[in-house]
C-alpha cells in the first residue's frame, strides 16, 4: 500500500494503518532493531512500540516518507531500549556503532553553539560531498545499522576493507564538523 | 556532542538519503574493473617474472578498494581515486531545451523507475486499473507543485474559508486549530498546519497546499461503486456546480494483509482499498490530469467519509516531455528486470519466471520530489519469498509486485537521478 494511503489511515484513526505499515516497513523497523540490538524478542518489542509512537504522533504528523520515519522510529527506541539494558545484557550492533561514532567527537564539541538541526544539515552536505559508494556505505552503517559482515558481502570485499573505508569517513566527517565549528 | 548525539543526528538527516540508500551499491563496470585489474596483473606478472623466474602462481589479493561488478549499465560509475574522474559535465537542461526530471516515480523517491511494493489482490478483475490514456500520446505534461504557503495561517484559512461558506456553514462558529509537529522526540516536523472544525466536517489543507480534506464528521452511506457518483452528487452538489459533465474515475482495489489476535501469527486481508476522483469530462485538462482538477472521494466499507478537492493554483506546468510507448517501456521494464535477476539477490521480489500481468499510465509524485511525471505501473508476478508463500497460503489472495517506471525517458532524466532504481 501506499505511503499516502497508509498516513491516511493513521489520520483518520484506523487501525488498519498498523497493520498495513507493518506489511510495508515491519521487516525494515525489525531489521534494524534486531541490528543494533541483537536479541529478536527485543526486535519484535520495539517494533510494536514503533507502530504505538507512530499512532501517538500521525496526526498531526503528515510524515512524507514512512520509510524514513518509521526507521527512525525504530533507531530511537532501539537505542532507548539498549540505555536502560545492563551492562552484561548489552549486544548488537548498537555498542560496537556508538563507540565508532565516539571516535568522531572524541575531543569534545562547542554545547549549544549551533541548534541540532544544523548538526544534522551538515552531516546531509557531508554526506552529499562523498563519492556514491561512499554515501551508501555511511547510510547503511550508520543509519541502516547493516553490520560489517552484511556490507562486506553486498559490496563484495573483505570486512576489513569495509572497515577501513568506514574508519577514513569518520576522520573526514570529524575533520568537517571540526571545519564547520561544530566540533572543536 | 556525544556519540548519542551523533547518531540521533545522523537518523534525521533527509530522507531522500535514506530512501537512496535503499537502492543496491553503486558499483563498478565489470569491464573496467577487469580492465584495471587485467592491466595490474600484466604489470605485477611482468616484474614478479622478471624478479622471480621460478616461483609458482602468483599471489592473488582480495580487491579492496571496491565492489567488483555492476547492477545496471545505467549507474553512476565511480572510478577509483586513483585516476582522474570520467564523469562527463551535465548539461545545463534536458534535451530539448527541457527542465530537468528530478527526484522518483516511487513511493521512496526511486529515480526514473523502481519497485513500489507489493499488491494483494483476489484476482486482477478486483483492481481497477486505470482506463484514462487507451492509447500513449506523443507527448505529456510534466506539473510542478508550487512552493506552498506551510505556516502562513491567514493564506490557509484564506483558503479553506470559500468552502466552509460552500457547504453552508459559518467560520466565525468553528473551532480552528494550528498544528504543529509534536513534540515526541520521536516526531519529525511536519510544518503548520490549520483546521476548521465545524459541527458537520473538519477542513483541513495537505502539506503543499495541493488538496483540501473535508472530513465528515458523520459518515454517510453511499452504496456500491455503482451508486457513488449520483450518490455524492446527491449529497454534496456544492462540490460540483461548476461540472458540466460529471464522471467519476475509480482506481486501486488492493488490500493489505493483518494477523489475527488469536495467535497473531494467522494472517487475514483486509478490505479492498479503491480511490475515487468526480472530474468534468467536458474538460480535457481535468480528465487527465487527475490531480489537479475535481474532487476525490474517500469511501470505505459503503461510507462515504471525506473529499479531497484539488486545488489547481498550486500546479504549475514544467513542461511537455515526449513518452515511451507502452511497447518501449514494457522492453525497458524486461531489460531492468534482467539486470536484477542478474545482480543475485538473495531473497528475490521476483524470479525468472516472472510476468506482466497487468500496466497502467499514470500520473505520480514521489515524497521527495514536487513533480508529477507520467509513469507506466507494471504488475509483475512475486516470486515465492517466505512472506508471499504465507501470504497466498493464508488468505487465498495472490500476490504481485508493483514496478514503475517513469514514462518520460531516462534522457530527459537528471543523470543523478537517472541510474537510481530502487531495489526490487
Amino acid at each position: 500500500m501506499e505511503d499516502v494511503r497508509i498516513v491516511s489511515l493513521f489520520w483518520e484513526r484506523d487501525e488498519g494503518a498498523i497493520e498495513a505499515a507493518r506489511a510495508e516497513y515491519g521487516a525494515l523497523c525489525r531489521k534494524i532493531a534486531f541490528d543494533l540490538l541483537g536479541d529478536r524478542e527485543d526486535a519484535l518489542e520495539c517494533e510494536n512500540d514503533v507502530y504505538l509512537a507512530a499512532w501517538n504522533a500521525i496526526p498531526p504528523a503528515r510524515p512524507q516518507s514512512l520509510r524514513a520515519y518509521l526507521g527512525k522510529l525504530a533507531r530511537n527506541i532501539a537505542l532507548n531500549r539498549y540505555d536502560r539494558r545492563t551492562a552484561a545484557k548489552r549486544g548488537g550492533e548498537a555498542a560496537v556503532l556508538l563507540s565508532e561514532l565516539g571516535e568522531v567527537v572524541a575531543d569534545g564539541s562547542v554545547e549549544d553553539a549551533l541548534e541540532a538541526g544544523q548538526t544534522v544539515a551538515l552531516i546531509g552536505a557531508f554526506l552529499r560531498r562523498e563519492s556514491a559508494e561512499n554515501r551508501w556505505l555511511f547510510l547503511r552503517r550508520y543509519w541502516y545499522a547493516d553490520s560489517l559482515a552484511d556490507l562486506s558481502a553486498r559490496l563484495r570485499c573483505s570486512e576489513s576493507a569495509v572497515k577501513t573505508r568506514l574508519f577514513r569517513q569518520r576522520e573526514r566527517l570529524r575533520a568537517y564538523l571540526q571545519k564547520e565549528g561544530i566540533l572543536l | 556532542m556525544t556519540e548519542r548525539d551523533l547518531f540521533l543526528s545522523i537518523g534525521d538527516v533527509d530522507e531522500s538519503l535514506i530512501a537512496w540508500a535503499e537502492r543496491p551499491p553503486v558499483r563498478h563496470a565489470p569491464w573496467k574493473w577487469a580492465a584495471v585489474a587485467v592491466a595490474a596483473v600484466i604489470l605485477v606478472a611482468g616484474i614478479w617474472g622478471v624478479t622471480h623466474r621460478t616461483s609458482g602462481d602468483l599471489p592473488v589479493e582480495p580487491p579492496d578498494s571496491g565492489p567488483i561488478s555492476l547492477l545496471t549499465s545505467t549507474y553512476p560509475i565511480i572510478t577509483p581515486t586513483t585516476t582522474a574522474p570520467t564523469t562527463p559535465p551535465v548539461a545545463d537542461t534536458a534535451p530539448g531545451g527541457l527542465p530537468w526530471l528530478t527526484g522518483g516515480v516511487t513511493a521512496n523517491g526511486g529515480g526514473a523507475g523502481g519497485h513500489n511494493g507489493y499488491v494483494f489482490t483476489y484476482g486482477l478483475e478486483e483492481l481497477a486499473l486505470s482506463t484514462l490514456w487507451q492509447d500513449t500520446p506523443d507527448t505529456m505534461t510534466v506539473w510542478r507543485v508550487s512552493d506552498g504557503y506551510n505556516g502562513d495561517y491567514e493564506k490557509q484559512l484564506s483558503i479553506i474559508r470559500p468552502y466552509v461558506t460552500l457547504l453552508g456553514e459559518d467560520i466565525n462558529g468553528a473551532e480552528i486549530t494550528t498544528l504543529q509537529g509534536t513534540d515526541s522526540p520521536y516526531s519529525v516536523d511536519s510544518g503548520r498546519l490549520t483546521r476548521v472544525i465545524t459541527p458537520r466536517h473538519c477542513y483541513e489543507l495537505n502539506s503543499d497546499y495541493t488538496y483540501l480534506a473535508i472530513r465528515l464528521q458523520q459518515p454517510v452511506a453511499v452504496g456500491g461503486q455503482e451508486n457513488w457518483l449520483a450518490g455524492v452528487q446527491a449529497l454534496y452538489p456544492e462540490l460540483f456546480w461548476g461540472m458540466t459533465d460529471p464522471a467519476i474515475h475509480i482506481t486501486g482495489g488492493d488490500r493489505g494483509w493483518g494477523t489475527t489476535e488469536a495467535d497473531g501469527d494467522t494472517m487475514f486481508a483486509t478490505e479492498a482499498y479503491y480511490s475515487a476522483r468526480i472530474y468534468d469530462a467536458a474538460d480535457p485538462e481535468g480528465a487527465y490530469a487527475p490531480f489537479l482538477k475535481g474532487v476525490g472521494l474517500h469511501i470505505s466499507e459503503g461510507l462515504l467519509k471525506g473529499f479531497y478537492v484539488y486545488l489547481p493554483d498550486y500546479y504549475e506546468t514544467l513542461g511537455e516531455y515526449p513518452v515511451l510507448s507502452r511497447q518501449e517501456a514494457e522492453e525497458a521494464l524486461h531489460a531492468r528486470c534482467a539486470a536484477y535477476l542478474a545482480g543475485g539477490y538473495p531473497d528475490p521480489a521476483i524470479d525468472e519466471t516472472y510476468r506482466v500481468m497487468g500496466v497502467e499510465l499514470v500520473y505520480f509524485g514521489s515524497s521527495n520530489s514536487r513533480l508529477r511525471v507520467p509513469v507506466y505501473r507494471f504488475l509483475l508476478t512475486a516470486a515465492d519469498t517466505p512472506l508471499v508463500t504465507k501470504v497466498k497460503e493464508d488468505t487465498g489472495m495472490q500476490v504481485f509486485v508493483e514496478v514503475c517506471l517513469s514514462a518520460v525517458p531516462e534522457a530527459y532524466w537528471h543523470p543523478e537521478a537517472a541510474g537510481v532504481w530502487s531495489p526490487i
